[in-house]
């Protein structure tokens, strides 16, 4: 090897801000110049995919929107993406939070899936029960007594007069519960609570830092899908069909990824390079 | 092209301005930077003590106590109560409120963990690891378990420390047990990161979905 001493310790010292700066282009460049990767989804992609599909139409689905805007680029496609997914089958979707934040980004995708489906009305096809405080204490009385829970909705409307919900008074009247959980409390207290005591089918989109501990509650069939943080929520909106903000973020993704492995690679090359100098410089006395 | 009320322009531009000044801090500590850290505090803590008192003290004390429910008192009593630490003299009340605290997070968190973490987990890695007529499984699905199982028991037996971790057996097991947690730990490592990007990203996309759009708006283009 002939690089010079002075530039492998060079490299190996690279200024933070100039790897900064090349994972921020490589972030930015497939944004101008967008490359269509290929998508392919995962299997507890496809089963979260399928517990939606899977259900009959008129199938009521309780979304517990336990995320924050901090997180919302990775789960805010799934809440569209599934949303309008059972929508489009003509299934009814109620959201609630565990997040306080989560009760304005129900709003939110409120606002995006009327928008996207006129002919569906809120109080008939979707419904926000809003925020409970309490963490997992909600979950626990919600099983029991679910209109004591929530005796109304976000705006303050009685159950009894949203016409979705006026027959409904037990969790096990939902065909499915969905937490897209960004951390504490999310996803594992309705696997401890929802899933495991009160035996509802689950399924959880998680940011890709908490995805890791749920694997092995998919494995163990404790929840029915999984769908892990931006990437999980391209295969989603590939499966679906849904043109979202997921997937056009994959490019960057992919393109950052590679850039990270890259740099990882070559600063162990450096490294390795160092190595075998100062072993030759030690023998050569 | 969108139209666009002045708060809506106003919001985008603080939303633009505050993200650049968190980024300034990649290049080093900065005025930017402390300004918009101290923003978020400040906001974050009258947004939280504005939500604790509608979501919380209002539907659970005050709305209760104005119908005549005087058991919302308990809570408020216990509430006050735990104010009480900040005061030397008199931190001593506040036991009893977090007593309560924790003896009722115990015992939900107790159940709920042992029958959901501990014991469907258990049941969960007892697979077969051979094909036989009772279980007409798939090579590769054995061949998964095997990993599974294998991984599981090297991977405690790392973390069993009455025994030196020396021998062919315990000794064995146990570096077999690290490689496995170096695994996990490399794929969580490998997810962390993508989270990291994805938030470069999401502010990525705020930039070109929102606050360009906005940009041009202002400047009369297309």
């Amino acid at each position: 090897m002939s690089a010079s001493p002075g530039l492998l310790d060079k490299l190996l010292n690279l200024d933070r801000r100039i790897i900064y700066g090349i994972i921020l282009l490589s972030v930015l460049v497939p944004f101008w110049f967008p490359m269509r990767l290929p998508i392919e989804a995962t299997a507890p992609v496809i089963a979260s995919f399928k517990a939606f599909e899977d259900l009959p139409e008129g199938s009521l689905i309780l979304i517990s929107a336990d995320y924050g805007p901090s997180t919302k680029v990775e789960l805010h496609p799934v809440t569209l993406a599934s949303g309008d997914q059972a929508l489009r089958q003509n299934k009814k979707i109620a959201f609630m939070a565990l997040w306080p934040e989560g009760q304005a980004l129900a709003d939110e995708a409120i606002a995006t899936l009327l928008k996207m489906h006129p002919d569906k009305k809120y109080g008939v096809d979707l419904v926000n029960l809003g925020y409970k405080a309490g963490n997992e204490a909600p979950l626990v009385s919600m099983g029991l007594d679910f209109r004591g829970v929530f005796p109304t909705d976000s705006k303050g409307t009685p159950l009894s007069d949203i016409p979705m919900l006026s027959r409904v008074s037990r969790l096990d009247q939902f065909a499915l519960v969905a937490s897209y959980s960004a951390g504490y409390p999310g996803g594992i207290e309705h696997i401890r609570l929802t899933a495991t005591q009160y035996k509802m089918p689950l399924l959880i989109a998680a940011t890709a830092v908490v995805t890791p501990q749920y694997f092995p509650y998919y494995e163990s069939k404790q929840i029915i899908g999984l769908v892990g943080g931006l990437r999980g929520a391209a295969e989603y909106e590939n499966l679906t069909g849904f043109q979202g903000d997921a997937i056009s973020g994959m490019d960057a993704q992919s393109v950052a990824h590679f850039t990270i492995a890259g740099l990882i690679l070559f600063s162990n090359i450096i490294s390795f390079l160092i190595f075998l100098r100062r072993r030759r410089e030690e023998q050569s006395g | 092209m969108d139209s666009y009320q002045f708060d809506q322009i106003l919001g985008l531009w603080i939303a633009g301005f505050l993200t650049l000044c968190v980024f300034s801090f990649l290049i080093g500590d900065n005025p930017f930077y402390k300004f918009a850290e101290h923003v978020y505090v400040g906001v974050s803590a009258g947004y939280w003590m504005c939500l604790g008192y509608w979501q919380t003290i209002v539907p659970q004390v005050v709305d209760p106590l104005q119908q005549g429910d005087w058991k919302a008192l308990i809570p408020l009593i216990m509430g006050i109560a735990l104010l009480f630490q900040l005061f030397p003299k008199t931190a001593w009340v506040s036991r009893w409120p977090l007593c309560f605290l924790v003896g009722l997070y115990a015992g939900l968190n107790i159940v709920y963990t042992m029958q959901a973490q501990i014991l469907e987990q258990v049941y969960a890695s007892i697979n077969p690891l051979w094909v036989s007529a009772a279980h007409p499984i798939a090579i590769s699905q054995v061949l998964v378990n095997w990993i599974l199982v294998v991984g599981l028991f090297t991977g405690l037996i790392y973390f069993y420390f009455s025994v030196p971790h020396k021998g062919w057996f315990f000794g064995s097991s146990a570096r077999l047990g690290i490689w496995v947690l170096m695994i996990a730990l490399g794929a969580s490592f490998g997810y962390t990161v993508m989270a990291r990007i994805s938030l470069l990203i999401g502010r990525m996309q705020f930039f070109r979905d929102e606050f360009w759009p906005m940009v041009q708006y202002l400047m009369g283009g297309s």
